[in-house]
């Protein structure tokens, strides 16, 4: 069967290449975008049910990515989980006022991501 | 005219003596001259006397025998005398008979008197002598007058004589009295002179010499003792007035030195407030580049563990997925390796964020985030976080909470981190089959919270480093046991943060005890909220106007210290919270007097518990009445672990309170309104996204201009100002509020990342209502000021 699209957006290969493996094996079918530009085309492109979005990224921030995703009609829907390394208080509340739809910290628990990617796509 | 008075003495004197000599000499020439005189006239009066006589007789014959040529013979003898004499004899029918001088008109002379009688008239001396014939018979009389001339020159000689020796002795006694008068007045104008001497000259010296001891001596004595006093005076007052004059002088001068002193004083001043201002600027600048250093040090801090993070994330991540089997099964060695990495990571993980919080501590940026929350279910959860833990080793936990400990104002989660951090210490170096413990009470105004355990215990050399940074203890057990070496240190950063102490007691073998002292007072203070509650006290304590305005809560809860414990909390969100013990009392609280929602307690509920909600929903009246079922941790008994009690969720009241507010019973009459006041939307859509849920609605101005016309148009409640705005910046808008008529009254909670100056601080100090930092928005915490706001100014959640 098909899994639901899951974009994976990070510049780090070992960490895509982490998520992305967890995904596959339980059954969605991810995608990845090492920039945000990237992030921004292939979302347009492929309207994925599920964006997991690393905060820092070359060129175009994860955040001004999501605000132009979340600009745009066809996108907007897509909910749009923030994943950053930063452990500074506040983040989560500045990053859910700048337009995510969920946050997770890193290094992120397995178990935690599986639970978010579930409640969002069933 | 120059009076007596004035004349010299020397002058009194003499006219005096002469006036007295003159006068004496006077009155006895005067008493000489009228006794001659008498004298005169006597002898007088007896010569013509006799010379009468001896008429009358020569003449009886004469006129016996009318012979007057005999008769005026008679009258010869007169001639001879000195004086003038007028005579005639009368005879008895008085006609004269003979006269003398002869030819002498009759008519000149006086009629006739026949009996012997003489009188002085005029200068001249009359005289009648009658004659007798032989028998006696008077045949005629005799007149004889006499001008006493040579009485009366006699008597001019001796008062001229008189009159000569009067001048002689009055010149003779001025004379003698201007000469020896000196011999008093001298020794009085002498001393006179002196007197004026000395008071002209003002030489008390000068001695009066005294010549006699009669009075004048005596006056000189006196005057010359009074001399003597006054140059005694005089010499003690010109003593003074030179003492005062040295006085003065040495005033005068302690005064100039003073004044040098002054100068100096200033100009010492001048230089140490230089000095000061300088050292305060060395100090200002070292405090800046200590500040940079420190948040620089933070900074590199946070970017550290970012990037540490990163790699940490493929590290546990990957050992997750092969310990998940995802890719097929590991042998035995593999698991344990991979668990191994797995655990490394985490312990890294741990170390980093120690790192994190501590770098904060010491940059001075950790920061309370106090808020109301029952420590008892804080000290209970952290129990049953290691509950797995220690039941894998074998470990009894036990609790003892003391009465009196319940809801706390005070930052939950470093509270959750102090008990975790000490009870995961004890459980980490107590050997298998031992038991942790935590025991709370008050002791005087602190809340001692003491975390024990039957562990190895620490040797005395190691318990005073304990609280530093990375140091672990050696022993046997501790390298088996991981650790970071920087949990109690942050413990102890955050005991402190709260204003507390904390301490510790370890007997080697035996085990440790860990405690917690924190002033409740004086978080109180610091906080400026109730601290601490007990069972029944202040927050039940509310008018019953406010009641009225505010949601009835009926909460049906048995245990009274649960009861008071949901009650401060409801009270403090706005409620109005009416208790009942059992279902019964509840129901009929129910009947009497439907609340608006009913809380219960669902342990006490067991089984009866679902009656009482049949019959809440099959009565027409109760049916729609709202229900919120909760469930308290059972005080764990010393010894018992923990319950299985959790299998419904235990009660967080914050919880309880979002519930309640997420009913939307608040937003029944007019919402609140809220006005946000600042120049970035996205912090209006935050303010908005987080109170909006909470039931109040958000007037959004986005200029101070803005926001002062929608307050004054639309009266909000509250406002949340901005304090750095372009335009008209927080300050001032402030100040506008103040001076507006409809504005002056309304609570303003300041939102800014200014980090305030203490000249900024006492400008805000008084005038508004609460303040919360951007930087470090929370939603609770925010919402909880301004609830505690809104009910302070009264015009409460309705």
């Amino acid at each position: 069967m098909a899994g639901k699209v899951v974009l994976i957006v990070d510049d780090n290969a070992k960490n895509v290449k982490l998520v992305r493996d967890v995904l596959e094996f339980k059954g969605y079918a991810p995608l990845v975008a090492e920039t945000g530009e990237a992030a921004v085309a292939l979302a347009t492109e492929h309207l994925p049910a599920l964006i997991l979005m690393d905060v820092h990224l070359p060129g175009i921030s994860g955040t001004e990515a999501t605000k132009m995703l979340k600009a745009n009609e066809a996108t907007k829907k897509i909910p749009t989980i923030a994943l950053t390394a930063m452990a500074m208080k506040g983040v989560r509340e500045s990053l859910l006022a700048e337009g995510f739809d969920g946050y997770l910290s890193k290094p992120v628990e397995l178990k935690e991501l599986l639970e978010l990617v579930k409640s969002h796509l069933g | 005219m120059r009076s007596i008075h004035n004349i010299p003495i020397s002058r009194k004197l003499t006219l005096i003596i002469t006036l007295i000599s003159c006068v004496a000499l006077t009155l006895n020439c005067g008493f000489f001259i009228i006794y001659e005189f008498l004298s005169f006239r006597k002898a007088s009066l007896q010569q013509l006397q006799t010379m009468i006589e001896t008429f009358s007789i020569n003449n009886r014959a004469t006129i016996a025998f009318d012979d007057p040529t005999s008769a005026a013979t008679t009258f010869a003898s007169l001639k001879n005398e000195n004086n003038t004499f007028a005579a005639c004899i009368y005879r008895t029918n008085g006609v004269i008979f003979v006269t003398y001088p002869e030819g002498l008109p009759k008519e000149g002379f006086p009629p006739p008197a026949f009996v012997r009688t003489n009188w002085f008239e005029a200068g001249s001396l009359v005289l009648f002598e009658p004659i007798h014939d032989d028998v006696g018979q008077k045949i005629g009389s005799v007149y004889l007058k006499s001008n006493l001339q040579s009485m009366y020159s006699g008597l001019y000689r001796f008062m001229a004589i008189a009159l000569g020796v009067v001048l002689t002795v009055s010149i003779a006694a001025f004379a003698l009295s201007a000469k020896l008068q000196g011999w008093i007045s001298q020794p009085i104008l002498d001393l006179s002179k002196l007197a004026r001497a000395v008071s002209l000259n003002k030489d008390y010296s000068l001695r009066a010499v005294k010549k006699a001891d009669d009075e004048v001596g005596v006056l000189i004595d006196s005057f010359n003792e009074m001399l003597s006093q006054i140059q005694a005076r005089d010499d003690q007052l010109k003593a003074a007035k030179q003492k005062a004059e040295e006085v003065s002088e040495e005033l005068r001068v302690s005064h100039e030195t003073l004044e040098d002193y002054n100068r100096t004083l200033e100009i010492k001043v001048e230089q140490r407030t230089a000095e000061l201002a300088q050292a305060m600027n060395e100090a200002q600048e070292s405090k800046v580049a200590a500040e940079q250093a420190t948040r620089h040090k933070s900074e590199f801090v946070a970017n550290m563990s970012h990037e540490l993070r990163t790699p940490l994330n493929a590290i546990i991540g990957f050992s997750q997925v092969l310990l998940e089997k995802m890719f097929g099964p590991l042998n035995e060695k593999q698991t344990e390796y991979t668990n191994d990495i797995l655990g490394s990571g985490q312990h890294l993980l741990s170390l980093i964020n120690d790192i994190l919080d501590l770098s904060k501590v010491e940059a001075g940026k950790m920061e309370l985030e106090p808020s109301l929350f029952d420590l008892r279910a804080i000290i209970q959860g952290s129990l049953v976080m290691l509950k797995e833990r220690a039941a894998n080793h074998g470990i009894t936990l036990k609790a003892d909470i003391g009465e009196g400990i319940g809801i706390v104002n005070a930052d939950e989660r470093k509270m959750k981190q102090i008990l975790f951090n000490l009870l995961s210490n004890a459980v980490k170096f107590t050997p298998d089959r031992g038991a942790v413990g935590i025991r709370a009470n008050l002791v005087g105004d602190d809340i001692h919270i003491a975390v024990w355990d039957t562990g190895i215990g620490i040797p005395k050399s190691e318990q005073q480093k304990l609280f530093k940074e990375f140091h672990r203890v050696q022993s046997s057990l501790s390298a088996t046991v991981e650790g970071t070496g920087l949990g109690l240190t942050l413990t102890r950063k955050f005991v402190e943060l709260h204003g507390g102490r904390i301490w510790m007691e370890s007997t080697l073998g035996k085990g440790s005890v860990f405690t917690v002292a924190l002033p409740q007072k004086k978080l109180e203070a610091e906080l400026g909220t109730v601290f601490i509650t007990r069972p029944g006290e202040s927050l039940l304590a509310d008018s019953s106007s406010e009641h009225e305005a505010r949601v009835r809560v009926l909460v049906i809860e048995p245990d009274a210290r649960a009861a008071a414990m949901l009650t401060g909390h409801l009270n403090e969100a706005g409620y109005s919270v009416e208790v009942a013990r059992d279902h019964e009392e509840g129901w009929k609280k129910i009947q009497a007097r439907p609340p608006r929602v009913v809380v219960v307690d669902v342990l006490q509920t067991e089984g009866a518990g679902v009656s009482f909600l049949d019959r809440l929903k099959e009565d027409p009246t109760t049916k729609e009445l709202p229900v919120i079922m909760v469930s308290f941790l059972e005080g764990g008994e010393p010894g018992e672990p923990l319950t299985e009690t959790e299998r419904i969720a235990k009660l967080d009241p914050k919880l309880l309170v979002e519930k309640l507010g997420g009913l939307g019973l608040r937003r029944q009459n007019t919402p609140v309104r809220i006005l946000a006041i600042d120049d970035d939307p996205r912090t209006i859509e935050l303010l908005a996204a987080s109170l909006g849920p909470e039931g109040f609605e958000v007037l959004k101005a986005t200029t101070g201009e803005q926001g002062l016309e929608m307050a004054a148009d639309q009266r909000p409640d509250l406002i949340v100002l901005d304090l750095l705005m372009p335009g008209m910046n927080g300050f001032e808008v402030l100040e506008k509020l103040e001076q507006g008529q409809l504005t002056h009254d309304m609570p303003i909670i300041i939102f800014s990342i200014k980090n305030l100056s203490v000249e900024e601080k006492n400008r805000l100090k008084g005038r508004i209502a609460g303040m919360a930092e951007k930087g470090a928005f929370n939603k609770e915490a925010f919402v909880s000021i301004v609830e505690r706001t809104l009910k302070r100014s009264q015009k409460g959640i309705i």
